[in-house]
């Protein structure tokens, strides 16, 4: 009961938050456009890469284009929700760095809620739009008619996505504690997130292993859609996309939790 | 006791960076570290409705005190309680009891102007409508907060900034107050109105204050009590008036400037065990403590000498202070 509250105030907090923070943020509206028109292009650029291969190719490793398509457009989708949602963890380097942490701290909000609610970013939607479009397309190709029960573990996979972008993300903002600057981790986690575009059974093993149990970023697009689209029918892929997003979003929290008892702030 | 703290103990780790090219290019892998003993043993108990003065020379150790008591950094080894809770372990309930101001650094939101501050201040705490109402009233008379209030915070000259910060970390009526240097840089008008305005708040709201300042008649016009620190550790606890008679800084002084010069002076032999003569062509400074009285040495100088100026100065607090830091 104090948990849901707590959530309900948390939820009545968010959008009161992201609206003073967009007010706040002069250049608004041009950002917001080129931002989202930006992510598009970005997206469709890289989804032209596939096409063009599979001109000459009929598939690889067993995919085709279309199934190809709804990796890639789910990749898009809890990618672009991430950059939507989370932006924030991107400050926390200069949060902790220069002791401005502290002005989060002293509030009866969680300091991650505080982060995350400071940085909405508007660009991210329009790689998930992207994403969405793709996807549906890839459904109508290969005229698979998905029921009510999958189409909710669509919307929970995407969920859980989105969340294990955040918790590694996370995870590597957290480093900020000890080292001075943590973006290039985040960046080389971004730049591993690239791999999540197209199935992960066509890498080597090695490289499945880190993706699925390290850095487990095949769970935002491949294992979902390989379940959805009836590629594989292994309760590993669903069972194990819950289990990813739980475990990232708990090693996430721990970790932050035990970097801010590290806290030093800064200054006298 | 509303804040309580027994031998709190706070270490920073400092990675110390190489010389040169070498050295950095070592350091990127073992990084020699050194332990900085910020706070050391400390203990403080403060009661509820108490103004408390925490000074101390820079580095001392004040701030990562208060840091520790809002529940910012935690503590090394030792206990807080502050209304009962431990501060870093209840972040989220000890930010609703508490409120805090750091001179230094804003807590307001750059960006926005000072109204929709208040608002999202009023949403973090859930603070009830009538106590929002009521308080921002108060404030706004008091700190005049009325021309500003729609300005952004960036826009604000300090004393603005100031007199906003300190009306935001009041709205949800938190029980304690930390003030962490509050007059830093702010002009003489501007630091009176502070100070009735904190010291009013602490008589009629009874809010428990902890105030620390490199300005002492912050101390001197506020606090009723003064906690000194330096190099991390307490070194006194105690009333303004025992600070004065435990350090000799604390001693009177009176200066004669003579018609003819002092060279020769001399005191009865009663007289010249108990006070301390600096003599400097025709100016001579006698310094006594409380239990000699001015008039003996007044009546005596009198008797033999012609005088033509005085100056008799009680206690003062910078060089009580300076003693303290420097002993």
């Amino acid at each position: 009961m104090k948990i849901l509250k707590r959530i309900l105030f948390y939820l009545r907090l968010f959008p009161y938050f992201v609206s003073r923070n967009i007010q706040s943020k002069m250049s608004y509206n041009i950002d917001f456009f080129l931002g989202i028109i930006a992510n598009i292009m970005r997206q469709s650029l890289g989804f032209i890469f596939i096409w063009v291969l599979f001109r000459n190719v009929p598939e690889i490793h067993g995919w085709n284009l279309y199934q190809m398509m709804f990796v890639y457009g789910m990749q898009a989708i809890t990618l672009g929700l991430d950059e939507f949602l989370f932006a924030g963890t991107w400050s926390v380097s200069s949060l902790i760095q220069e002791g401005d942490l502290d002005r989060l701290l002293l509030r009866p909000v969680g300091p991650m809620f505080s982060i995350i609610a400071s940085d909405v970013t508007f660009h991210g939607l329009g790689a998930s739009l992207f994403g969405l479009v793709i996807c549906i397309i890839s459904l109508v190709k290969l005229k698979i008619t998905l029921t009510a029960g999958m189409i909710l573990f669509w919307i929970a996979a995407i969920v859980c996505g989105t969340l294990i972008y955040f918790s590694v993300n996370m995870i590597c903002a957290t480093l900020s504690f000890w080292v001075i600057d943590s973006s290039s981790a985040m960046m080389l986690m971004q730049n591993v997130s690239e791999f999540t575009k197209y199935p992960t059974s066509i890498y080597r093993a090695g490289l499945q292993i880190l993706l699925t149990f390290i850095i487990p970023y095949a769970f935002t697009s491949y294992y979902p859609a390989a379940f959805l689209l009836g590629v594989s029918h292994s309760a590993f892929c669903w069972i194990g996309t819950f289990v990813a997003a739980f475990l990232s979003v708990l090693a996430a929290v721990a970790f932050w939790h035990f970097g801010l008892s590290k806290y030093q702030s800064a200054g006298g | 006791m509303i804040i309580e703290a027994q031998d709190l103990t706070k270490d920073y780790v400092v990675k110390l960076k190489g010389k040169g090219l070498k050295g950095m290019t070592k350091s990127l892998f073992k990084s020699e570290k050194k332990i900085v003993h910020a706070v050391k043993n400390v203990d403080l108990s403060i009661e509820e409705g108490e103004l408390v003065g925490y000074i101390g020379p820079n580095g001392a150790g004040k701030s990562t005190t208060i840091k520790m008591l809002t529940g910012i950094l935690q503590p090394t080894s030792g206990q807080i309680r502050v209304c009962g809770l431990e501060p870093s372990k209840n972040r989220v309930q000890n930010a609703m009891n508490v409120g805090a101001v750091f001179g230094q650094k804003t807590q307001l939101w750059w960006d926005l102007p000072v109204r929709e501050t208040f608002e999202l201040l009023k949403r973090m705490y859930s603070i009830p409508d009538p106590v929002y109402q009521k308080n921002l009233d108060d404030f706004m008379d008091f700190l005049e907060l009325e021309s500003f209030i729609n300005q952004p915070v960036r826009q604000l000259s300090l004393g603005q900034r100031m007199r906003a910060e300190i009306a935001a970390s009041l709205l949800h009526s938190p029980k304690v107050l930390y003030l962490d240097e509050p007059t830093i840089g702010l002009d003489i008008n501007i630091k009176l109105k502070m100070r009735e305005f904190i010291k009013k708040i602490n008589q009629e709201r009874g809010v428990t204050v902890m105030l620390t300042t490199h300005d002492l008649q912050d101390i001197e016009q506020m606090a009723r009590r003064i906690v000194v620190i330096n190099h991390g550790t307490v070194c006194f606890n105690g009333t303004m008036e025992e600070l004065s008679e435990k350090y000799a800084g604390g001693s009177h002084s009176i200066s004669f400037t003579l018609q003819t010069d002092v060279a020769a002076l001399d005191l009865s032999p009663g007289l010249k065990d108990k006070v301390k003569v600096d003599k400097d062509g025709r100016h001579v400074k006698i310094t006594h403590p409380q239990t000699v009285a001015a008039a003996d040495i007044l009546t005596e100088i009198f008797k033999s000498y012609s005088v033509s100026d005085i100056e008799i100065k009680g206690p003062q607090i910078e060089d009580v202070v300076m003693e303290v830091y420097n002993s």
